[in-house]
C-alpha cells in the first residue's frame, strides 16, 4: 500500500570516509509544496517570499537603542530590584536637567509597561476554570465538587505557528513523511517523519 | 490535502514534575512540540519543546468525620464503607472528565487547521499549507490510562 503514492530517491550519505547509499521513499500525498503567503502553488525554482524584517533603526515598543540597551540591561542583565530603578531613574533626569531632557523611563512600573509591550517571542498566557457540574449530595457536597479548578495555557495554533516559522530550524525539519531503506532492504528509523505512524496517517487519508 | 505539509502534533505531559503548588490547587505542565523537528533537534534546542499549559490536579475526595457521621445517622442502609466508595468512583469520574475537557478546550484552536491546511511560513522561508494530526501523547502509565479512559488497580472478579 502506499506505493502509487510515493516516489523513491537515492540518499548518499559520508560516515567514515565511506559513501553509504540508501533508499528514501517519500510521500507524495503530503508533499508539502511551496505556496505564496495566499496558499496558492509557487511554480517550481521560485524562491521563497521574502519575511517582513524591520529597518535596523526600528526599536519599537522602544523609542530609541538607548531606551532598548538600558532596559535590557536593568531587566535581563542585572536584574535590579524596582526600588532600585526607581532611584536610578531620578539621578538620571536630575542629571539631564541641564540638557533639558530626562532618564529613558520614569520609573519601574514605565519600564515593565514598555516591555509587556513588545510584540515578538512568547505567545501570551490565558485562563479558564473548569466546574464540577453534577448535582451536590445532600447534606454536605466534598469540596473536590464546589471549588473551582483554574486552568493556565497558551494558544497551541499560535505556538505552532512560531514553531513553524523559526528560521533557526532550518536544516533540522522534515517537510513530508518517509521511508528510508538501507541496500539490504532493511527499514532505518530516525526522525518522527520516518516512523510508521506519519507514513500510514498520510497514505490512510486517501 | 494534496500538496500540503503533515505537521504531526506532540504532547507530553508528567505528573512528576509537579514543581507549582499552592494551597489546595495543584498543577502540573502540559509540553506541545511538531513531528517535523528531527529527534536530535528537540533534544537540544530550547524553543522546540514548548510549555503550553499547567493542568489541574483535583484533590482526592475530603470525607470528613463529621460528613460520615451525618451519613451514618441519616441512611441505616447505606455504610461508611459504601459511601465512600462511591464518592470515590464519582471522584475518579470527575478527574477523567476535568482532564478530557481541558484538553479539548486548549486543543480546540488546531481543530480548524486538522480538516482545512492554514497557510504557514516554514523554516526555509517559504509559506506551505500546513495540516494539522495530533500524533503522539508522550505520559507515564497513570496518565496513559486517564488519557484512554482506562481504569487501573481494578479487578472484575
Amino acid at each position: 500500500m502506499g506505493h502509487s503514492h510515493s516516489c523513491v530517491r537515492e540518499n548518499h550519505t559520508i560516515l567514515d570516509g565511506k559513501s553509504i547509499c540508501s533508499l528514501v521513499q517519500h510521500n507524495l500525498i503530503f508533499l508539502a509544496t511551496p505556496t505564496n503567503k495566499f496558499g496558492s502553488d509557487l511554480p517550481p525554482g521560485v524562491g521563497p517570499t521574502p519575511r517582513d524584517v524591520p529597518h535596523k533603526d526600528d526599536w519599537y515598543p522602544f523609542t530609541s537603542r538607548i531606551e532598548f540597551e538600558t532596559a535590557e540591561f536593568l531587566f535581563t542583565e542585572n536584574q535590579m530590584p524596582q526600588g532600585h530603578v526607581d532611584r536610578l531613574m531620578q539621578l538620571w533626569t536630575a542629571s539631564m536637567l541641564h540638557h533639558n531632557d530626562r532618564a529613558p523611563y520614569s520609573g519601574h512600573a514605565d519600564l515593565h509597561c514598555v516591555i509587556d509591550a513588545i510584540p515578538h517571542g512568547d505567545v501570551p498566557w490565558k485562563s479558564f476554570q473548569v466546574h464540577y457540574s453534577g448535582n451536590l449530595p445532600e447534606p454536605v457536597a466534598p469540596s473536590w465538587m464546589t471549588k473551582g479548578y483554574n486552568i493556565w495555557f497558551r494558544d497551541p495554533n499560535t505556538v505552532v505557528k512560531n514553531l513553524l516559522s523559526n528560521p533557526d530550524f532550518h536544516g533540522h525539519f522534515d517537510y513530508t513523511p518517509y521511508r528510508e531503506f538501507e541496500p539490504t532492504g532493511q527499514c532505518r528509523w530516525e526522525n518522527f517523519m520516518s516512523g510508521n505512524w506519519a507514513w500510514r496517517h498520510a497514505v490512510h487519508f486517501f | 490535502m494534496h500538496g500540503a505539509m503533515m505537521v504531526p502534533i506532540i504532547l507530553g505531559s508528567d505528573k512528576t514534575t509537579v514543581s507549582v503548588a499552592t494551597g489546595q490547587n495543584d498543577y502540573y505542565p502540559l509540553y506541545l512540540s511538531i513531528g517535523n523537528l528531527h529527534n536530535n533537534t528537540r533534544r537540544a534546542h530550547c524553543n522546540s519543546l514548548v510549555l503550553i499549559a499547567f493542568l489541574a490536579i483535583p484533590k482526592s475526595p475530603y470525607f470528613s468525620h463529621k460528613v460520615a457521621f451525618i451519613i451514618l445517622i441519616r441512611s441505616s442502609t447505606t455504610t461508611i464503607a459504601d459511601r465512600e466508595n462511591e464518592d470515590t468512583a464519582e471522584f475518579r469520574k470527575f478527574r477523567h472528565q476535568l482532564f478530557h475537557t481541558t484538553l479539548a478546550y486548549i486543543l480546540s484552536s488546531l481543530r480548524r487547521g486538522m480538516s482545512k491546511p492554514e497557510v504557514q511560513r516554514c523554516p526555509d522561508g517559504h509559506f506551505r499549507r500546513a495540516a494539522y494530526a495530533l500524533a503522539a501523547y508522550i505520559a507515564d502509565y497513570p496518565e496513559q490510562v486517564l488519557l484512554s479512559c482506562l481504569v487501573q488497580g481494578w479487578c472484575a472478579l
